[in-house]
């Protein structure tokens, strides 16, 4: 679903001593089936922002449309809209409600009208993508689990409604190192045979180069800079102004370039991490040519 | 450095009971010992009992077998669990769990009335320790209404202004950025080699654990490695097959290694830096 942002504004308790402008004239067009990262410090507005893609908060000025749908300071919105787009929060907690997990992760597919056996199903299958095993937590309390579970289980519950646009704030905080990258490369997985148009909110550039095509970036509720990975990261200067840093591959690469002469540098494209290491292994391959065993 | 041990867990087996009054083990005859001044950080995967572990060191779950001892007490033996509290201060995962407070500055003045610091001392240590992790100016902001990450600034805030003599950290910095966790993880460090605070950091981060006295690898409720960060990420296979990972500098010498190129196993991104720069430069 194409989506669009035009001079978004939101500002949280208008009126009162704690007014906030959270964000400030907002803009960006992300065609159909992208894959969009949002990265940006602690408050620069990640969270506020995509809460206004699922109608949750309303921009104050400005307006956004999400496939055919407009959303204005007034407008009301049908909860056919809401069903088309998943939101997983920054805390789990804040969406798990239902007494077991099974309960929680069948809600969602179960209100799109679904059968309670075909709703139950779909928990499962959305459970073991996300690493869990149904007949093992499907009684337990969502509560009483790991912070890295309770994780595990909202995203689930997400997925099991199959929206066509999916929303991620910070899905991998609290994941251990291997759970990261079996979610997000299965969210991927999906992203791309389902053509879902998705939103991950990270704090690591590594991810954020990883999966998205797009990358927008935020301080202090604006959107300071957009484009692909590789034209973002080349804003190095940029970045370091508003506090984010570039992947720790291209730092990584810097430091060795500092002390390379200038026909041996290293490109600084070369961020994912795959590729550097095929890179450093060519380059010393033909450097060291005798030493090193093909 | 080394010292007394302040915290030590000695066979120490621990259940959740289920719904249905099932017991769910979840640690197993552990053996743990943390000597005062140490900085231990301590990973595992999700469920591997590691919040479970923070909370037997402060009394706020006991062992259901075994014995925690924290400084002169045992936890499942004693009535002042107050001042185990007071000596072992635990910043939890989810910063809603924690904070209480109508205000950000209210928030950590609870925690200071409650182990009783005058009132005159307790401005000085509120604006102190908002200072110390960048909320200064959210003061007199109400906590719910934060960002993600500025919660977890304020539930680090809470508990070091009450000073304590071991501070735990259960993923305390999981939503901050990368530059705002460099800075809280200076501020601890900080804490552990002037004010000589104990620090346990439990964390995914791999490269928060390389300038850790020890690391401490969980496994299914039980410690599986443990020892200097540069032994224990040595062993990267071993890691890796768990679910775990290591430092980047790590990985790539570690494939540049299994792939012929002679380059010794390394800890920090400066010692990679050097050994490639070497191996170019034809040293
Ligand atoms: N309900 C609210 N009422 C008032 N102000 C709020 C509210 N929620 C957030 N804010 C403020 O709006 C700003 C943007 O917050 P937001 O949660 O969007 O940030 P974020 O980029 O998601 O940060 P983080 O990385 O810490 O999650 C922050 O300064 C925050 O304090
Ligand atoms: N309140 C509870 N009731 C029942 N079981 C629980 C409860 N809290 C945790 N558990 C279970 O105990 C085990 C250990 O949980 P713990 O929270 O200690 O793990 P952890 O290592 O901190 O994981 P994470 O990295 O996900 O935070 C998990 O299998 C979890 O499901
Ligand atoms: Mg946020
Ligand atoms: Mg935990």
């Amino acid at each position: 679903m194409p989506i669009i942002f035009e001079q978004v504004t939101h500002i949280y308790g208008a009126g009162t001593p704690f007014e906030k402008e959270a964000l400030s004239a907002v803009s960006f067009a992300i065609p159909d089936e992208a894959f969009v990262g949002i990265i940006g410090q602690t408050g620069s507005g990640k969270s506020t922002l995509v809460q206004h893609l699922n109608g949750l908060l309303k921009p104050t000025r400005g307006r956004i449309q999400v496939g055919d749908w407009q959303i204005e300071p007034s407008s009301r919105l049908p909860a056919e809209f809401r069903s088309n787009v998943g939101l997983v929060f920054q805390y789990p907690e804040h969406q798990l409600f239902e007494e077991t997990v099974a309960k929680d992760v069948a809600f969602g597919p179960r209100n799109l009208g679904l059968s309670e056996e075909a709703a139950l199903l779909r928990a499962k299958e959305a459970l073991e993508t996300v690493g869990l095993s149904y007949d093992e937590l499907k009684d337990r309390s969502p509560f009483h689990l790991s912070g890295g579970q309770m994780r595990r289980v909202a995203l689930a519950g997400v997925l099991a409604m199959q929206s066509k646009v999916l929303v991620l704030d910070e899905p991998t905080a609290g994941l251990d190192p291997a759970g990261r990258k079996e979610i997000l490369e299965a969210i991927y997985r999906i992203h791309r045979e389902r053509k879902l148009t998705t939103f991950l909110v990270t704090h690591s550039m590594e991810e954020a180069s990883r999966y998205a095509d797009f990358l927008l970036v935020m301080a202090e509720g604006k959107v300071v800079l957009q484009g692909t990975p590789a034209e973002v990261f080349a804003e190095e200067e940029l970045l370091r102004h508003h506090a984010l840093a570039v992947p720790q591959t291209v730092e990584l690469i810097q430091q060795i370039n500092a002390s390379l002469p200038g026909e041996q540098q290293i490109p600084v494209t070369l961020f994912r991490e795959e590729e550097l290491q095929d890179y450093l292994l060519h380059r010393l391959r033909q450097t060291r040519a005798v030493i090193i065993p093909e | 450095m080394e010292s007394a041990p302040l915290i030590q867990f000695e066979n120490v087996s621990f259940y959740y009971t289920d719904e249905f009054g099932e017991k769910l083990p979840v640690l197993q005859n552990l053996n743990l010992t943390i000597a005062e001044g140490e900085f231990v950080t301590i990973i595992g995967h999700n469920g591997s009992g590691k919040s479970t572990l923070a909370k037997l060191m402060n009394a706020l779950l006991l062992p259901a077998e075994g014995e925690v001892r924290v400084g002169p007490w045992k936890t499942g033996a004693t009535q002042e669990v107050w001042k185990i509290r007071q000596m072992v201060g635990l910043v939890f995962q989810n910063p809603d769990n924690q904070i209480v407070g109508s205000t950000v500055e209210d928030d950590v003045a609870f925690g200071l009335e409650n182990i009783g610091v005058p009132p005159a001392e307790m401005r000085e240590r509120i604006d102190a320790a908002l200072k110390a992790v960048g909320m200064a100016a959210y003061a007199q902001r109400q906590p719910h209404k934060l960002s993600g990450g500025q919660k977890q600034r304020t539930a680090i805030a809470g508990i070091i202004a009450m000073r304590p003599r071991v501070l735990i950290l259960d993923e305390a910095t999981a939503m901050l950025d990368p530059q705002g966790r460099k800075e809280i993880m200076e501020l601890v460090r900080r804490l552990n080699r002037e004010a000589g605070i104990t620090v346990i950091n439990i964390s995914h981060f791999p490269e928060e654990a390389v300038d850790a006295d020890r690391v401490v690898v969980m496994r299914q409720g039980k410690i599986f490695m443990q020892g200097t960060p540069r032994n224990v990420f040595a062993d990267v296979t071993r890691l890796q097959e768990t679910g775990l990972d290591v430092p980047l500098a790590v990985r790539i010498q570690h494939y540049l290694s299994a792939n012929g190129v002679p380059i010794p196993p390394l800890l920090h991104q400066k010692e990679l830096v050097e050994e490639l720069c070497r191996l170019f430069l034809n040293r």
